[in-house]
């Protein structure tokens, strides 16, 4: 169904990248119909205990008034860090999407009709789109995200 | 003068950011907590506004178009309009946020600070304010109640004493609850806190006609009210947020021959030069989303508290009533209602208004 893969990456960052936005310029050919975005990182959860307890304390130093840190700094709801890297979507005239959620895998489907929650069907022109991976948190010392973009065809395009 | 308070909930997200519930089961459950508006304000996109319409006329409720600016340096409410186009938080660093404010202004939209002081990265990523605001008179509100049972948490404790401080700086700020709504499950210890935004009775559509104007009304999902309006009461501050009743708030001048009444978000004159003074009227409505919430066999306390310290303390039955002070306001630059008690087993601010601000002087000029 897919005809043409647009764009295929992977890339590995580290907790210097937090904050950083990679954005991905890719050319989206004439008579596309649907757009398929594979994404996918790892790993999610920090398991190092000794690293998370230190960035936890330094995050409760950070922001929360003195006479409440004792308690904050084994909270058990703050005792689950995770990396979070966000997608979106531009066309060339503008924005088209973001799916800010947690997950580590994502499938998102962008076509004329139709698209994944947080994306905005419409027509799909041609030209250079922009994919966005924006690095929220990265708290474990290597993180690797894959990026795949496919187009699939307007059917009988070919036989113009 | 009559004013209609419309119950609201300003901040809440579905599928189409992170949350679990879709915009049809959230404005099912919102009906079902006899709110009349709701914000959706899904993070960093619009996508969830095409079912807008089709979900206010099934589920009879009222939606305001709005979206969460989703940062590494703070969380932004946007409401009324999409911001994109002239706000994209992506290219806004820390330092950059007025320039974000002027675009979601550029926009039409209103921009507020979401939960301040919720602790930040890498706990909850950007949910601490770091921008640097340089022009804090830009902002339209502040979110100074976040989450279920607000009262109880430190960082909203924290949030309200900061709206103090910048009222007392002289910032006229509205302040605003947000549930930040992620699933339609509830606890059923948690209180929720409902925004209610104040729209003149003649501004409101469909009301002023009387029975068969009412009829329609009830079977608009809007309740005869528009965005804009809604947009408007929270721009002027006409706004009062609680956890059970309702607190009105009322200002008159006394010691003049033609004296008016001031709401909640405007400002009062008084010449204490002239001798005149500020009859002040606290109402406290207990009929409101009375399923909702029950302060039953409490002993309250209802406060009118001035940036100078408080005006007037009373010890009151949970029933609705109405209790009048006179003060001559003198170094007072605003007032507000409190209200506190009990709830969740926390005693607490349960319910507070928006300011009448005070300024001395005639007002012929
Ligand atoms: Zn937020
Ligand atoms: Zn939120």
């Amino acid at each position: 169904m897919y005809s043409k893969t647009l764009l295929d990456i992977s890339s590995r960052i580290t907790p210097a990248d937090r904050h950083v936005h990679l954005v991905h310029r890719f050319l989206v050919p004439r008579n596309t119909r649907q757009l398929r975005i594979d994404f996918a990182y790892s790993p999610k959860l920090l398991q190092d205990e000794a690293r998370q307890n230190t960035l936890v304390r330094q995050a409760v130093d950070r922001y929360m008034e003195p006479e409440l840190r004792e308690v904050a700094y084994t909270d058990p709801d703050y005792l689950v860090l995770q990396n979070l890297l966000t997608v979106s979507l531009d066309d060339p005239a503008g924005f088209r999407g973001a799916a800010h959620r947690a997950n580590k895998e994502q499938i998102i489907i962008v076509s004329e009709s139709t698209a994944t929650p947080g994306f905005l069907a419409g027509p799909l022109p041609a030209g250079l789109w922009e994919l966005t991976v924006s690095l929220h948190e990265v708290v474990t010392d290597k993180c690797q995200f894959e990026l795949q973009v496919q187009a699939a065809e307007t059917e009988g395009a070919d036989g113009l | 003068m009559t004013i209609r308070w419309v119950a609201c909930e300003l901040h809440t997200h579905t599928v189409h950011s992170d949350a679990s519930h879709t915009l049809d089961e959230m404005a099912t459950a919102a009906r079902e907590l006899e709110l009349d508006w709701i914000a959706l304000t899904d993070h960093n996109t619009v996508s969830g506004w095409a079912f807008k319409e089709q979900v206010e006329a099934k589920r009879g409720i009222g939606i305001l178009s709005g979206l969460e600016w989703t940062t590494f340096y703070g969380h932004m409410l946007t409401l009324g309009a999409n911001v994109l186009h002239h706000a994209d938080w992506r290219f806004t660093g820390p330092d950059d946020i007025d320039e974000g404010i002027a675009g979601i202004h550029k926009s039409g939209g209103l921009a507020g600070i979401a939960h301040p002081f919720r602790i930040g990265s890498p706990i909850c990523t950007g949910c601490y304010w770091e921008f640097t605001i340089g022009k804090w008179k830009a902002l339209d509100y502040i979110e100074v109640w976040n989450g279920p049972s607000p009262h109880m948490k430190a960082f909203n404790q924290r949030a309200y004493l900061f709206w103090t401080e910048l009222l007392n700086r002289g910032l006229r700020i509205p302040a605003v609850s947000g549930r930040d709504w992620h699933h339609s499950l509830l606890s059923s210890e948690a209180t929720l806190a409902v925004t209610y935004l104040g729209v003149h009775e003649e501004a409101a559509a469909g009301y002023a006609g009387g029975g068969a104007a009412l009829e329609s009304a009830v079977q608009d999902p809007r309740k005869g009210v528009s965005e804009p309006q809604l947009l408007e009461a929270i721009r002027l501050g006409a706004v009062s947020v609680t956890q059970g009743p309702l607190l009105k708030l009322y200002a008159r001048e006394t010691g003049r021959e033609e004296n008016r009444t001031f709401g909640i978000g405007e400002v009062a004159r008084v010449d204490p030069s002239a001798g005149s003074r500020l009859s002040l009227t606290v109402e406290a409505d207990f009929e409101v989303r009375k399923r909702q919430w029950s302060l039953e066999g409490q002993e309250l306390k209802l406060c009118l508290v001035g940036s100078a310290g408080i005006v007037a303390e009373w010890i009151v039955p949970p029933v609705s009533a109405a209790f009048k002070t006179c003060s001559d306001m003198t170094g007072q630059r605003w007032i507000r209602a409190e209200l506190y008690g009990t709830m969740n087993g926390q005693a607490g601010l349960l319910a507070f208004t928006n300011c009448i601000y005070v300024e001395e002087g005639s007002l012929t000029l």
